[in-house]
């Protein structure tokens, strides 16, 4: 992080909405990082150190769940026939959960639904991770293009960023579904399977997702162009492409940050609703959105087996959110809450 | 003010000019043949042949969007190709203005089948906007008033927790258990005024329009939330309370009136999308309106109904947007100049 951007962050934070603290505090907290104090405040908020703690144990169960498949400690697709009773129903209570299948088995196939749980949410979080990320880096690019040129670019760009809000985006991935996975698999040379359906969830998404990005991202520049040390920037003769990286992107950081952390339960709820319209990565691969559409068939016989995966996304979803509205206090204190 | 009314229609018709040129381009020129697609999927060769000359695909792009134009405006004849209409003047259907396509599959016009199946998504919309203004916004104030007690907490957790919980999963939880299992509600299908009357018909859209309207009940309740709370600070509510004002008076005469102002834009988009067919909600309950139809276009790779339906659903955010802005230039005027 450059030195004239972290002089900013400590300017605002040091003048920051603490009126109560003593001096001796002030100095105290002058002397950390930006990282350091958003951290800090960050701890002191419970809801967002316990869904910090959430999100941190889902990403390391994804990121485990692979090893562990291959290692045979999850088992996402055998079939365990004999488990089940005459209308392929889980026998006993809890989809019949037992030492072996913690979580039972699935009704129609008796596979392990602990493990179809764990590895759709490896499945889902790439997928949301990768669009995420995908959408930011386009809407940042637009936004400080946007931002910095003003005048018929930035009309432009800022028209171009209406009109693809104003597409039905819903219909739009349905839509394109059909067309689009063709393309993917003309593209790449892929053959029709989970990788191409799984590049297209996260292209189609981050097509129409990065316009809120774009949107803060000239806000923001528009705001930090103003700003003393970019005008001292440009008058001790810094490059554009200083300006643009070691001045301004240190600066956005932080609600990129947040951007991110919030598009990640938009997108996993998504995916969720692509797999629902028979669009998304298509069964048997496990994601969190094949496993729910496929436990609303029974809703009825089997209701464990139809809740668990709901409850698994909404917490994941939950905690996202939480998290991300945390962090953008803790990196901003001077919003509005 | 009306010059800026102009100057903002003007920037939405040039924005569905280009919407509707995008969406050619995507669904008509590229590697796969549109033809082929809207003669569904098992289609022979000289079906798909014929399908081609009928819906114009034989053309090039800038031709058939043209003729597409055209047909929004003064209306056109279907098939598309002039010989083939002559060759069978018995089979031309007439397509009035605004003419969004012809669907080969369904031997019908895209205003046709959405004018079946619109009112099945306007009465969903409808109930779905009650519910989640109604609630969206009571709640929002109950919180703001309440700021960081149980009822704050209480209220924004559980809408968030509704928001959290995948559309789909809500509408089949609803069905299998409010409906089918506890009977508290009959079995959804869609029952029109004129079959069971106001009261049927209305007990019909409560159960989807709840699921449609839990998405966006969290985010009205946050923003009216925080509408509230920052218009509780100004001055010109401390010069209220100082006078000796009551708290109720203060809220719902000079805060709420504030703090609703920025909801008018979340709220005509929102409806303007809804308008337009929920999707899944639609799909879950099995009701026919624009959601369902793009499903089942998607389904039989109905490509005329797609793009008749995405240019439908685009224009109706355009033309919110219009009368949203020129609504708020109304209730700001700073936004005139601007």
């Amino acid at each position: 992080m450059s030195e004239s951007a972290t002089v900013f962050e400590g300017e605002e934070l040091s003048g920051g909405s603490t009126p109560s603290a003593s001096p001796e505090e002030a100095k105290k907290i002058a002397g950390k990082s930006p990282m350091k104090l958003a951290w800090m405040r960050l701890r002191k908020d419970k809801l967002s150190m316990v869904s910090l703690t959430v999100v941190i144990l889902v990403v390391l169960a994804a990121v485990l769940a692979p090893f562990l498949v291959r290692m045979g400690v999850l088992d996402p697709f055998s079939y365990n026939q004999d488990l089940l009773d005459a209308n392929t129903i889980p026998e006993g209570r809890f989809s019949g959960a037992s030492a072996a299948h913690p979580l039972g088995v699935e009704p129609g196939t008796g596979r392990d639904a602990l493990s179809r749980f764990w590895y759709g949410i490896t499945f889902s979080l790439i997928i949301a991770l990768t669009a995420a990320i995908l959408s930011v880096v386009i809407g940042a690019i637009i936004g400080i293009i946007s931002g910095f040129s003003g005048g018929w670019v930035d009309a432009g760009l800022s028209r171009f960023t209406d009109l693809t809000l104003s597409f039905p985006s819903t219909m739009m991935l349905l839509a394109l579904s059909a067309l689009g996975l063709e393309l993917i698999q003309m593209v790449t040379g892929l053959p029709n399977g989970p990788l191409a359906q799984g590049i297209y969830c996260t292209v189609v998404l981050a097509i129409f997702g990065w316009t809120s990005t774009a949107r803060v991202v000239r806000g923001q520049v528009l705001s930090i162009k103003q700003r003393e040390f970019v005008e001292a920037a440009i008058v001790l003769g810094a490059s554009k492409s200083r300006i643009y990286f070691k001045e301004i992107l240190p600066n956005l950081w932080a609600p990129l940050l947040v951007l991110v952390t919030l598009m990640m339960p938009a997108y996993i709820s998504a995916e969720a609703a692509l797999s629902y319209l028979q669009v998304g990565v298509k069964p048997p691969t496990p994601t969190l959105g094949n496993v729910l559409t496929d436990s609303l068939k029974y809703a009825q016989v089997d209701p464990f087996y139809f809740f668990m995966p709901a409850i698994i996304i909404a917490t994941i979803v939950i905690s996202f959110n939480l998290l991300g509205d945390g962090l953008r206090d803790a990196l901003d204190p001077k919003g509005d809450r | 003010m009306v010059a800026y009314i102009i100057r903002r229609v003007i920037v939405g018709l040039l924005m569905l000019v280009a919407m509707s040129f995008i969406v050619f381009a995507l669904f008509m020129k590229n590697p796969v043949d549109p033809a082929q697609f809207s003669c569904g999927k098992n289609c022979p060769p000289e079906r798909i042949e014929e399908t081609r000359q009928a819906l114009g695909y034989d053309q090039p792009l800038l031709v058939q969007w043209g003729a597409f134009a055209k047909g929004v405006v003064v209306g056109r004849e279907y098939p598309a190709d002039e010989a083939m209409r002559e060759a069978n003047p018995e089979l031309v259907t007439e397509c009035a203005a605004p003419c969004l396509g012809y669907s080969q599959q369904l031997q019908m016009t895209v205003n046709d089948e959405i004018a079946e199946a619109a009112p099945v998504s306007i009465s969903i919309a409808l109930v779905a906007v009650t519910i989640w203004v109604v609630f969206g916004v009571l709640f929002g104030v109950l919180a703001a008033v309440f700021k960081g007690t149980l009822v704050d907490r209480g209220v924004v957790g559980a809408t968030l927790s509704l928001y959290a919980f995948p559309t789909f999963f809500v509408g089949a939880l609803l069905i299998n258990f409010v409906a089918i299992k506890w009977g508290i509600f009959p079995a959804p299908g869609y029952v029109t005024i004129a079959e069971g009357g106001v009261g049927e018909w209305l007990l019909q859209l409560m159960l989807p329009g709840f699921t449609l309207a839990a998405v966006y009940m969290a985010g009205y309740v946050r923003m009216t939330r925080a509408f509230v709370l920052e218009s509780m600070s100004e001055d010109y509510i401390r010069t209220a309370k100082s006078k000796g004002l009551k708290g109720g008076k203060v809220l719902f005469k000079h805060a709420l009136r504030a703090a609703l102002t920025p909801l008018v834009t979340m709220f005509g988009l929102d409806v303007a999308a809804v308008l337009g067919g929920a999707i899944i909600t639609e799909d879950v309950f099995n009701y026919y309106g624009l959601g369902k139809l793009a499903v089942t276009a998607n389904e039989t790779y109905d490509l005329p109904t797609i793009v008749g339906l995405v240019l439908l659903l685009g224009a109706l955010v355009i033309i919110a947007n219009i009368v949203v802005d020129v609504l708020y230039a109304f209730i700001d005027p700073r936004v005139r100049v601007a």
